[in-house]
């Protein structure tokens, strides 16, 4: 017992535990089956040297899947003579892993090319439809327990490459030729203080007009793009400006040409190029978050298993009928909606209904698609497939709300709408007093030199270092934020509602308290032995840790609802609820009864260990609140936000949870589509509200709500709703993004002030017709360089 | 006087040739996995391109 415990597997390097171990011929142990199984594979291959040469792998398990191909099959697509595969890889732990999926995957026939993003985990494969097929290269890449996925999100990796290229294209030809630029612009400032001669200066500013007709129109295109686009539908914004300041300063540094004037070129290239680079930064740390998120995804079920009388048949879930009966094995989620015609299990339903504890199916009960089937094997008629499912009608219902969204209006768009207002009235103004006292050139060259040093460079800058900082910092603490206007509608919420099971609770039962009646030692050995035939959520919470392995076990059996029920050492041993200690004790002492009454009240449960017809012992079970629970409530209280806990439970389980959180307000036995009716009651009373959950049913508040964060293993639907999704199942995780967020919005009103205060000192020069280009060049590049340092300073956010 | 246009002719020459560069690096996917690089020059093998 004792040496099992030093021994590790050879491939995963995991603890090896009795149960699953295997050996092969040369002794070597394993862990399971899997790892077996992949040690062979890369001995027959010649790729043993993966194991002297992993460094960082930590050991575990890897995960064995197997993997649908049907996904998969809609993404090929054709690249020159062969076929292009493009999907994530999971699993990875280090960068050997990469090496030697790299390596296994280009050994198969018919694969030409494998290449695998280090940073990111985007695959890329080339193959030969002909000589392999999709479902080869996936099981390749399963059977060395690494997790083939599908892009989550509706871009394909290589829209998304082609869009970040395009952007560096665009920044580096504005950067190069803006370079250019400078140098002549030096030699024109300088001239201006030592009197440059006519001739040179003339010809500088046409080579200078030259090189910035390619940043103006090529680089500068995606924002005269925005412009057009803005002002068909009316609306004015950020492109608007920057359009209007660098065209007008391209524009009037051409009349200037002419009029021997100075010109601006280094500042109409240098708002262009700026700003590129923040809209860079913006794209890289967008794609950043939708991969994170699709990572997390779960693979769905694509096929299931049909009964027919020529016996049971794999099928696609789309062709599914009404009326056919399907088979579903215990650990599989339920691929549709139907009634249970054979067999008897029990459910988790928490993804659909909030609620923690299994629910029992016997024939006749409705079983609904995306639950998980976790005791038995049970035989379903189906009664909706695919569309007609309440899974569906609840991703219905999501898109609908996904649609209805307003985008949000950025605080950087904002002021700059008022900004070119602002700005126009200004030159408007100018040129009348210009005009007024007499001279129409005049007039003309200050109300553009108006327009040109009103459009701050810096402007371009403050909101996408900001929120970029902002998002690596929260990144770095497992926050993925999905965009940037999410930030600033993170920082100006009022009221934050908090799904119970799953975000508060751990959505899993743990054990509290135990009592013994007996032999303590003995007890245990017991329900741990018989812990161990069970996936069941409350036979996991008792996995002691003691260890069982010279227990032996004879004939054992599942008694959904109530128990299960095995020969332990000779002995008749039950383990399970109340119902199960009725059938098996023929007299209950009257105390358990009301400590079971009490305990249920409060949204405990009791679970009895019966040896030879005796009580044994006894567990009292809780889905406990997480540690950080109280922390987080009080917190969010600190912050002026009010909480408010939803819930599909029942009220008594609410109220304790609320009560122990420290929560005033909360709802309970809310169904999932009144989640979201609560938050638009909220929206209605002028709050602007936070959701956070992870089930199915908290999906259509998560789109509802002004920000939605999915915690933890979340489902697919939750992530994809939420706004933020924080990986790991840490509460103060939430108050850290919240705090975090108002920093990044005070940081980007600071910046926005750097940015204008710019204006501030140059449009009254402007307008009284005394500004120089030089002026205006070291403004813009003392307020960028104030607006980047500022921003920085976000990177030190290290939590509270 | 000539001299002052022929360095800025040959300056931009000079520069060009360092963007032509960038743009070939940006479109041969230099730029996508930034990682990669410094543990793919150890491996040896390379089989299959």
């Amino acid at each position: 017992m004792e040496k099992n415990l030093k021994n590790r597997c050879r491939h995963c390097l995991a603890e090896i535990r009795d149960e699953t171990a295997v050996a092969d011929e040369e002794g070597n142990l394993f862990c399971c089956q899997g790892c077996l199984g992949v040690y062979r594979i890369l001995n027959s291959e010649g790729l043993e040297e993966f194991y002297r040469r992993r460094e960082g792998w930590e050991p575990g398990t890897p995960e064995f899947v197997s993997v649908e191909s049907g996904r998969f099959e809609r993404l090929v697509r054709r690249e020159g003579l062969h076929s292009l595969l493009e999907l994530t890889i999971t699993g990875i732990r280090c960068a050997s892993c990469i090496w030697l999926i790299e390596r296994h995957l280009a050994r198969a026939e018919g694969v030409i090319d494998v290449r695998v993003n280090y940073a990111t985990y985007a695959t890329r494969v080339v193959f030969d439809q002909e000589r392999v097929t999709v479902g080869d290269i996936l099981r390749r890449i399963s059977e060395l327990g690494y997790v083939p996925r599908p892009e989550l999100t509706g871009k394909s990796s290589g829209i998304i490459r082609e869009e970040a290229r395009d952007l560096l294209i665009r920044f580096g030809t504005g950067a190069f030729f803006s370079m250019q630029i400078m140098l002549l612009s030096v030699a024109l400032y300088a001239g201006y203080f030592q009197d440059i001669t006519p001739f040179y200066k003339r010809a500088f500013q046409l080579i200078s007009w030259a090189l910035a007709t390619p940043v103006v129109l090529y680089a500068g295109y995606p924002f005269i793009k925005g412009t057009v686009a803005g002002l068909k539908r009316g609306f004015l914004n950020m492109d608007t400006l920057i359009t209007l300041g660098a065209t007008s300063a391209y524009l009037f540094s051409i009349l200037m040409i002419f009029r021997g004037g100075e010109v601006y070129f280094d500042s109409a290239a240098m708002i262009i190029t700026i700003i590129l680079l923040g809209r860079y930064m913006e794209t890289i740390s967008r794609t950043k978050a939708s991969r994170v998120v699709s990572m997390l995804a779960e693979l769905a079920p694509e096929s299931v298993r049909v009964i027919t009388p020529g016996g049971i048949k794999k099928i696609s879930v789309d062709s599914v009928r009404k009326g056919d009966s399907v088979e579903i094995l215990p650990g599989e989620r339920i691929p549709v909606d139907g009634a249970v015609v054979e067999g008897e299990t029990e459910v988790d339903e928490s993804m659909l209904t909030g609620e923690a504890m299994p629910v029992r199916k016997a024939r006749g009960d409705e079983v609904y698609a995306a639950t998980i089937n976790l005791t038995n094997p049970i035989r379903v008629e189906v009664r909706a497939a695919g569309d007609e499912t309440v899974l569906n009608s609840i991703i219905r219902t999501v898109q609908e709300a996904q649609a209805r969204r307003a985008p949000v209006q950025r605080l950087a768009d904002r002021v700059s709408q008022y900004f070119v207002f602002f700005v126009t009235a200004i030159a408007l103004a100018t040129f009348i007093y210009w005009y007024r006292s007499g001279s129409v050139e005049a007039a003309l060259v200050n109300t553009v030199s108006v327009l040109v040093v009103a459009c701050p460079c810096a402007l371009g800058l403050a909101t996408p270092l900001a929120i970029l900082t902002g998002s690596q910092a929260a990144s770095r603490r497992g926050i993925v934020v999905k965009g940037g206007d999410i930030i600033e509608r993170l920082s100006g919420a009022t009221s934050i509602l908090l799904d119970k099971t799953g975000t508060l609770t751990r959505g899993q039962f743990s054990l509290i308290e135990t009592i013994f009646f007996g032999d303590r030692e003995k007890a245990l050995l017991i329900v741990s032995a018989m812990e161990s035939l069970s996936s069941h959520p409350v036979a996991r919470a008792l996995s002691s840790g003691s260890n069982a392995h010279d227990m032996q076990i004879r004939e054992h059996r599942t008694l959904p609802g109530r128990g299960i029920y095995a020969v332990v050492n000779g002995r008749v041993c039950y383990l399970g609820n109340l119902e199960m200690l009725k059938e098996t004790v023929e007299e209950i002492p009257e105390g358990i009864i009301t400590l079971h009454n009490e305990m249920t009240e409060k949204g405990r449960c009791l679970i009895f260990l019966v040896v030879d017809g005796k009580i044994d012992a006894l567990f009292i079970l809780s889905d406990e609140l997480r540690e950080q629970a109280d922390g987080l409530i009080e917190g969010l209280k600190g912050m002026g936000l009010e909480p408010v806990i939803v819930s599909g439970d029942t009220e008594g389980v609410v109220r304790e949870v609320a009560r122990r959180s420290g929560v005033d307000r909360w709802y309970s036995s809310v169904q999932p589509a009144e989640k979201a009716e609560i938050v638009r009651e909220l929206k209605k009373m002028g709050h602007s509200v936070i959701m956070v959950g992870d089930g199915i049913n908290d999906a259509p508040a998560l789109i509802e709500a002004d920000v939605g964060i999915s915690l933890g293993r979340a489902t697919d639907i939750a992530l994809e709703s939420a706004d933020v999704v924080i990986i790991r199942p840490e509460l103060l995780l939430i108050r850290d993004i919240l705090v975090l967020s108002r920093k990044v919005m005070r940081t980007i009103k600071q910046n926005l002030f750097w940015a204008f205060s710019y204006n501030i000192i140059t449009i009254p020069l402007a307008v009284a017709g005394r500004i120089h280009p030089i002026v205006s060049a070291i403004f813009m590049v003392t307020s960028s360089l104030v607006v980047v340092g500022n921003s920085l300073r976000l990177l030190k956010f290290r939590g509270i | 006087m000539w001299t002052v246009f022929l360095l800025i002719f040959v300056v931009f020459i000079l520069g060009m040739a360092g963007y032509l560069v960038y743009i070939w690096a940006i479109k041969s996917g230099q730029y996508d996995d930034p990682e990669g690089p410094k543990y793919r020059m150890l491996d040896d093998e390379d089989e299959k391109g």
